[in-house]
């Protein structure tokens, strides 16, 4: 079920006003129930892999608890095994195949190996990661083996974050559903506000920027210069409205029956470095990566070398983990590169910067390196939206062509018919539908600016209640008139 | 029950009060127009005797509708092609009955296919008159979404329009009035007419008959009201060279081509009698085509299709030049668009050497048809 669909207008108001209604020890059942439906709107006979996880790593936590040594070192690795075994084949195996086929081709060995004909659970990437932390921190001892099963299937299942996170941790949000959380007015109010928040980025900004996205990376070749970075910059406004806009709905969903489920997104093109970038972009994976498998394996408590190792790794594995192609890994390994590079620049990067005396006006210098970071992962974005790698360099290729001349044609003759002049951003779509998604942009980079100074939601309950509520109708009225209804799934879904 | 749960119920009815009103009125203007009308309920109520005009804004329903409608009619003749032929009337034919217009205004090549690979053989038409629309062999002319149009023919069939409907209608219903395609007090006209579906029906009486045909009420009365003069030949060339895009063409249309020869193989392969006729354009626009090297391929497609008809021993006729029947384009709507009566000669002039149309209709009738008609458009009242 998609969170902008009607069906999910429908479910929502029952399934939370059942919550409350219902006695606190019927909750988490209901709960599981709704969560049930919830996946299996999606294709229905896939909860029994859901269900096969669930139960590895039930058992698993239980059994690994009650062992100490060796034996528990084995049975996290024979879960983390088995949990992962699950993702491969779904995920990886086509991909391995397909690649090992190649390579036997290319040095004359004569082997070859099937495809799976078989469509990637929605949102498998995420329950298994969500899974595998709650087996690690149990083996690690931050958390106790949770032995109630319909409880921990919640934890795995839990609708708000089922599909696409925010990937929770057990000592976040176990507790979470033993505790009994009463109809609070405010409470509830500031997720439903969360959820319209996010509807508008998902309806109004990233589906209409779909549109105009999917003109050129479909079909890269028909197109070069300012066209295909006006597609690549919407790209990335597309994707973090995307996603952070389920997440907000996600979130807001959990809210609003009193769950406090972790951040995701804390407006990361505001960042001012790769490595900020990552602590504000998907924060629930990028911490995932860091608790998990780069602090395992040394993180940053290495020799230097072993440190910039550890760090591509992370970023690499971040990479795939996304999908089983090799514009994803290309993708992680670029981040891995930025970050790498960042850290062996910085001392220079600092000189540079007192030496032309711009570290001098802070305004300019945070908005210079605001604007490099947007530039980088921007970049980086191509390789996570082409279809092929062919197509990424294309685009690489012929980002540059015809800018300059554009550009001196724009300024050189300003009072000329606009029409014209904005051709090459309009991605063959009209000009109404550019400008609609060009101030929904602005509204929604106006917004995150004011939320520099603090929770949007915190400033408006200081506000008469008309003001509040214009500003609520004109969401809810800006979704209607001018969302894309095509029920668009989310981005991250495919991982 | 608490005092935040109160509150909350209390400021949320006040709160959704404007956005009930928002959706309800369009609700109430949406149902009462029957712009909400399951389409299988369109099909039944197109078969009775009473007459039926389906002028719906926001559903796409041609596709679904004509298709739905010969399987349930299973005529034995049937009309394809775009909209200029649209106004190809039962009348014309014995058994008006088993005759349906199954045009389709904004048709494609590629709808040819689609849609005779959709009607079984028990329910296929004995003859197909097919309308062979220039534009079709144009490249930028040309569909490049047949799984669009696959959908709208057999995703939604079965299915009630209803809830599409409202999904597109509801916000475009206000985008409508604030862009002044109606007003407030058309809607008093919602309701009073049960031979009238959808808002262009009863607004503007404009819509597709029981038949297939297509009656466009806002056009007709302005035409009648307001005689040619000479002026019409600038406004004719003004409509028809302002779509430059549509209607100049590459030479390559052999993928068109192709089109229709397969279309062709498969109707011999299923028995059915095909007559392909390209249907006339304004005289004054063929005369100025004439000298103008770009629409060049509107002459050459008689060369290039003849043939493909005559291998399976089909019919074919070629009317863009209409100078000899209409020389001042008095019976034309507009330069692509002939009238009924313009229609009427067309199936005339087939008729005098197809053996195959004359068991279906009379020389003589349609010639007493013509000559009995009130005005240079229609030869029926209704």
């Amino acid at each position: 079920m998609l969170f902008n669909s009607f069906e999910f207008l429908i479910f929502f108001p029952i399934v939370t006003a059942l919550y409350f209604l219902l006695p606190h020890r019927f909750r988490w059942f209901m709960l599981l129930i709704a969560s049930v439906i919830f996946y299996m709107a999606f294709i229905p006979w896939y909860i029994l892999i859901l269900l096969i996880t669930i139960l590895i790593d039930y058992s698993a936590g239980i059994f690994i608890e009650r062992s100490g040594g060796k034996k528990k070192k084995t049975l996290l690795v024979v879960s983390i095994i088995s949990t992962c075994t699950v993702l491969f084949v779904f995920k990886y195996f086509n991909f391995f195949g397909t690649n090992l086929n190649v390579l036997s081709n290319f040095i004359g060995w004569n082997y070859s190996i099937g495809t799976l004909k078989l469509i990637l659970p929605i949102g498998l990437s995420f329950h298994t990661f969500q899974s595998l932390s709650y087996v690690i921190e149990v083996y690690r001892g931050h958390q106790k083996a949770e032995y109630h099963f319909g409880i921990y299937a919640l934890y795995v299942m839990f609708y708000p974050q089922l599909v696409a996170g925010p990937i929770e941790r057990p000592q976040n949000l176990l507790h979470q559903f033993y505790e009994k959380h009463d109809f609070d007015y405010k409470r509830v109010t500031d997720g439903l506000k969360l959820m319209l928040w996010g509807l508008f980025k998902k309806i109004v900004i990233a589906d209409r920027l779909a549109v105009f996205v999917s003109q050129v990376y479909n079909n890269p070749t028909g197109f070069e210069g300012i066209s295909l970075i006006t597609a690549t910059v919407f790209f990335a406004f597309q994707i973090y409205c995307d996603f952070s806009g389920y997440s907000d709905i996600g979130i807001g969903a959990a809210q609003v029956m009193g769950f406090k489920l972790m951040d995701n997104f804390k407006r990361p093109y505001f960042s001012k470095s790769i490595s900020e970038f990552w602590k504000r972009w998907h924060i629930s994976l990028s911490t995932w990566f860091r608790d998990y498998f780069y602090f395992s394996i040394g993180g940053n408590r290495v020799s230097i070398p072993r440190w910039y190792f550890n760090l591509f790794a992370t970023f690499l594995l971040s990479g795939f983990w996304h999908g089983a192609n090799w514009t994803f890994i290309f993708w992680g390994a670029l981040h891995g590169f930025y970050l790498i590079f960042g850290i062996m620049t910085s001392k220079i990067r600092t000189a540079i910067a007192g030496s032309i005396y711009i570290d001098r006006f802070p305004a300019i210098y945070k908005l210079v390196r605001v604007s490099l970071t947007f530039i980088l992962v921007s970049f980086a974005w191509i390789f996570f939206r082409v279809n092929n790698i062919s197509d990424a360099f294309y685009i690489i290729t012929h980002l540059h062509i015809g800018v300059i001349r554009f550009t001196i044609n724009l300024f050189s003759n300003l009072t000329a018919p606009s029409s014209g002049k904005l051709a090459p951003f309009l991605l063959g779509q009209h000009r109404e539908e550019f400008f609609i998604a060009i101030v929904a942009l602005g509204f929604m980079e106006f917004v995150h600016s004011i939320q520099r100074h603090g929770s949007i939601r915190h400033m408006l309950s200081g506000r008469p209640i008309w003001f509040r509520w214009s500003i609520y109708y004109i969401l809810i009225f800006a979704i209607l008139f001018f969302g894309v209804f095509s029920k668009t799934p989310f981005i991250y879904f495919q991982f | 029950m608490s005092i935040d749960v109160k509150k909350f119920i209390i400021r949320g009815l006040i709160f959704a009060t404007p956005i009930a009103l928002f959706f309800g009125i369009s609700f109430y203007v949406l149902f009462t127009s029957s712009e909400l009308e399951s389409w299988d309920s369109i099909v039944q109520k197109w078969m009775s005797d009473d007459p039926v005009q389906v002028g719906m804004v926001y559903s796409t329903l041609p596709r679904y509708l004509k298709l739905a409608s010969v399987l349930a009619r299973k005529p034995d003749i049937i009309v394809m092609g775009s909209s200029r032929s649209n106004q190809v009337r039962a009348g014309f034919f014995k058994k008006p009955d088993k005759f349906y217009n199954a045009q389709i205004g904004g048709s494609t090549i590629e709808d040819y296919g689609i849609f005779l690979n959709k009607i079984p053989t028990d329910s296929q038409p004995k003859v197909i008159l097919l309308g062979l629309h220039p534009e079709f062999f144009d490249n930028s002319c040309r569909s490049a979404d047949t799984k669009t149009i696959e959908e709208e023919y057999s995703q939604k069939f079965g299915q009630s329009g209803s809830f599409k409907a409202w999904e597109y209608g509801y916000k475009q219903l206000y985008l409508d009035y604030f862009g002044g395609k109606f007003k407030l007090k058309d809607l008093s006209k919602l309701g009073n007419d049960s031979g009238k579906i959808g808002l262009n029906a009863i607004l503007h009486n404009a819509g597709y008959r029981n038949d297939g045909s297509y009656f466009d009420g806002r056009v007709m009365a302005d035409l009648l009201s307001h005689p040619r003069n000479d002026s019409y030949k600038d406004t004719f060339k003004n409509q028809f060279f302002s779509n430059e895009i549509k209607q100049t063409c590459p030479d390559n249309h052999a993928y068109a081509i192709n089109q229709v020869s397969e279309f062709l193989k498969n109707s011999s392969s299923r028995n059915i009698y095909v007559i392909g006729f390209m249907p006339p354009l304004a005289s004054i626009i063929n005369k100025t085509i004439g000298v103008d090297k770009k629409y060049g391929y509107i002459k050459n497609l008689d060369s290039d299709l003849k043939p493909l008809f005559e291998k399976y021993k089909f019919g074919f006729y070629n009317f863009v030049d209409f100078s000899k029947l209409d020389p001042e384009d008095k019976e034309m709507i507009d330069p692509t668009h002939g009238s009924e009566k313009t229609m009427l000669r067309v199936i005339i002039s087939m008729l005098r050497d197809n053996q195959t149309l004359k068991r279906y209709t009379d020389i003589n009738y349609l010639n007493n048809l013509l000559k009995s008609s009130k005005n240079n458009f229609f030869v029926f009242e209704n």
